[in-house]
């Protein structure tokens, strides 16, 4: 594993409806499982998204497997895969749509990886489903499924377990510690339980906003 | 067990649709008021004659069959509107637990698809009463329930999103058209019955089939043969997403293509009446542009709804041109039908020289290409910039197109 970061970011501010939120973030992650922790409220899902460029930053740059996110858009987004907390989809899409979408705009297709997740996670039955139809473990297990198209070098997850049974959070553990290896996963969670189990090195939240800390490599 | 669910049903339907049958109602009414003629009756009586005409046999089987669509999309668009009334709520999940008999359900549904098509079954009460006098022909009310029988298959199909079921009513209304059309004779009784029996069984079938399938509408598993959407969705899942987006709207979206279509078809009409002379010409620009107009309201009702998606789409490789260029040649698409309806009569007629005509499709294409600006980032204004921008266009167009 290298010490390179993969994700780094550097003097990020970020304010969510009018709020400053964050300001001067500095932080680096390379390859691993990095949990970060925090209470409600502290800015852990808004990091995700300024990180993932589902929101705009209000000050700073980050890097995406070295690649400058803000002057180089697609070519990072490309590198990266964004799980938000709850499943912004249209609620007429299926499952089967969605991944089809996500490879089609990463320009890649849905692999062996994709095919055992859905398979692991029991999705055959609902990929003809939509999404307003779909209980809320089944779409966050849809959208975990699409954050694996494309062989992402970097994984910004918001809240990876909520709502999964105990079958899937054990695949889902598994192919974590396994793609950590290899790519940064940078995941906010609650669940102690789970973070241990991933074996992830943990964040806190509070630290990154005082010191702007970097994360262990 | 009919009766209590009958009236939970409609508890819950006069509850959540309450002000949309008040306002169905108020509008009848209106055009009670309205429509020429006596008043009140007048309504029905005109209602009776265009039932009258469908069933009439001086029709061609071929027009028989356009009749019988029309009614078929006013009764589908009548009805969309109350979808979510008809659809019983959350309770209606949870019922779907409970032993209920198949023909309990059945005629609460029927019974609550006549309570939302009341106004329409009042008139057309009235207008059986009213052409069965003097016919007294039995074939004509026969065929005449078959048709409203389809009518009300076909809105049960889209309530409930079993698409595939409009085939079977689709191919009932080509046996009525032909049965309408056949000569007197004993035989010809079978063709409409024969024709809510497509249907029907095309219903069932559906029905059966999701029940064996067990997983939802259309249930096939992941690697199955691809229907039409799951090979759009590997070929052009873009263009999938603008099409659901546009079915997710039926009601709103058939009425606006098809208003411009009508208008194209109206000034077709109307250059024909002109015999194709000097008027011609200005009549098919201004109805070019008054149908780029409409049509521009695309890309409104599709921005509005990816604002859903937005977070996410954010987060994916996709460059800031994506939408905006791929809205546009889906709205360029659509206005293919119209466009083709508008200048074929020139092409046919020989009236303009071919490069002229190509010009002006061209540039019309381009105000459509234009409209996107002041439709999307107007705001207040979007309507008045637009109109400025569609009328500079028609000024100039004829302007350049007048000899």
């Amino acid at each position: 594993m290298s010490d390179d970061p993969v994700l780094a970011c550097e003097g990020l501010g970020a304010s969510y409806e009018g709020r400053e939120i964050f300001r001067s973030l500095h932080c680096a992650f390379a390859a691993g499982v990095h949990a970060l922790r925090g209470m409600n409220g502290i800015g852990k899902s808004t990091l995700l998204r300024v990180l993932a460029g589902a929101q705009p930053a209000d000050a700073g740059r980050v890097w995406i497997d070295g690649i400058d996110l803000m002057q180089a858009p697609e070519d990072a987004k490309r590198r990266l895969s964004y799980v938000p907390d709850e499943s912004p989809i249209y609620p007429f899409m299926t499952g089967e749509e969605l991944l089809h979408f996500v490879a089609a705009v990463k320009r890649t297709g849905i692999d062996a990886t994709v095919d055992g997740l859905i398979g692991a996670f029991d999705l055959d039955r609902h990929l003809r489903t939509r999404f307003d139809a779909m209980s809320l473990g089944t779409q966050k297990k849809m959208m975990l499924c699409a954050a694996w198209i494309g062989i992402p070098r970097v994984m910004l997850l918001d809240e990876p377990s909520n709502g999964l049974d105990l079958a899937s959070r054990d695949h889902l553990i598994r192919l974590m510690q396994h793609w950590g290896r290899k790519s940064a996963i940078l995941f906010a969670a609650h669940d102690e339980e789970f973070v241990s189990a991933c074996g992830a090195a943990v964040i806190e939240m509070s630290s990154l906003l005082v010191s702007g800390q970097s994360a262990p490599a | 067990m009919y009766c209590r669910l009958v009236r939970l049903r409609l508890r819950w339907y006069s509850r959540t649709s309450g002000q949309l049958v008040l306002r169905h109602w108020q509008w009848f009414v209106l055009a009670c008021l309205i429509v020429p003629g006596p008043p009140v009756v007048s309504i029905f009586l005109h209602a009776a004659t265009l039932l009258a005409a469908s069933v009439s046999t001086a029709l061609a089987p071929a027009q028989h069959f356009f009749v019988a669509i029309v009614i078929d999309l006013a009764a589908v668009l009548w009805i969309l509107p109350q979808r979510h009334a008809l659809s019983g709520g959350a309770f209606m999940r949870y019922a779907e637990a409970l032993p209920l008999p198949r023909g309990v359900r059945l005629g609460v549904e029927a019974t609550l698809l006549a309570a939302a098509n009341s106004v329409i079954l009042v008139s057309a009460g009235i207008a059986v009463a009213h052409i069965l006098s003097p016919f007294r022909d039995p074939y004509a009310s026969c065929c005449l329930m078959a048709l409203l029988g389809l009518a009300a298959i076909a809105q049960q199909a889209i309530l409930t999103r079993r698409y595939t079921v409009l085939l079977g009513v689709i191919l009932g209304n080509g046996v009525l058209a032909a049965g309408l059309a056949a000569p007197v004779s004993g035989a010809r009784w079978l063709l409409p019955i024969t024709a809510i029996g497509v249907a029907v069984i095309g219903m069932l079938r559906t029905e059966r089939f999701e029940r064996a399938a067990g997983r939802g509408r259309l249930g096939l598993g992941w690697r199955s043969v691809g229907t039409g959407p799951r090979i759009l969705a590997r070929r052009a899942p873009t263009l999938l997403i603008q099409c659901k987006t546009v079915a997710e709207r039926p009601a709103q979206n058939i009425l606006r293509f098809g208003t411009a279509i009508a208008l194209a078809l109206g000034a077709d009409r109307l250059m024909a009446i002109f015999h194709f002379d000097g008027r011609a010409l200005p009549t098919a620009i201004l109805a070019m542009a008054a149908i780029s107009l409409l049509l521009a309201g695309f890309y409104r009702m599709l921005d509005d709804a990816r604002s859903v998606m937005a977070s996410y789409l954010a987060a994916l490789p996709l460059p800031s041109h994506y939408w905006p260029v791929r809205d546009t040649k889906f709205v360029l698409l659509l206005n293919g039908v119209p466009l083709v309806i508008l200048l074929s009569p020139q092409i046919m007629r020989g009236l303009l020289s071919l490069l002229i005509i190509f010009g002006l499709a061209m540039t019309y294409q381009v105000l459509l290409a234009l409209l996107r600006w002041p439709v999307i980032h107007g705001g207040r204004r979007s309507l008045l910039y637009g109109v400025l921008l569609t009328a500079l266009w028609s000024g100039a167009a004829i302007a350049a197109v007048s000899r």
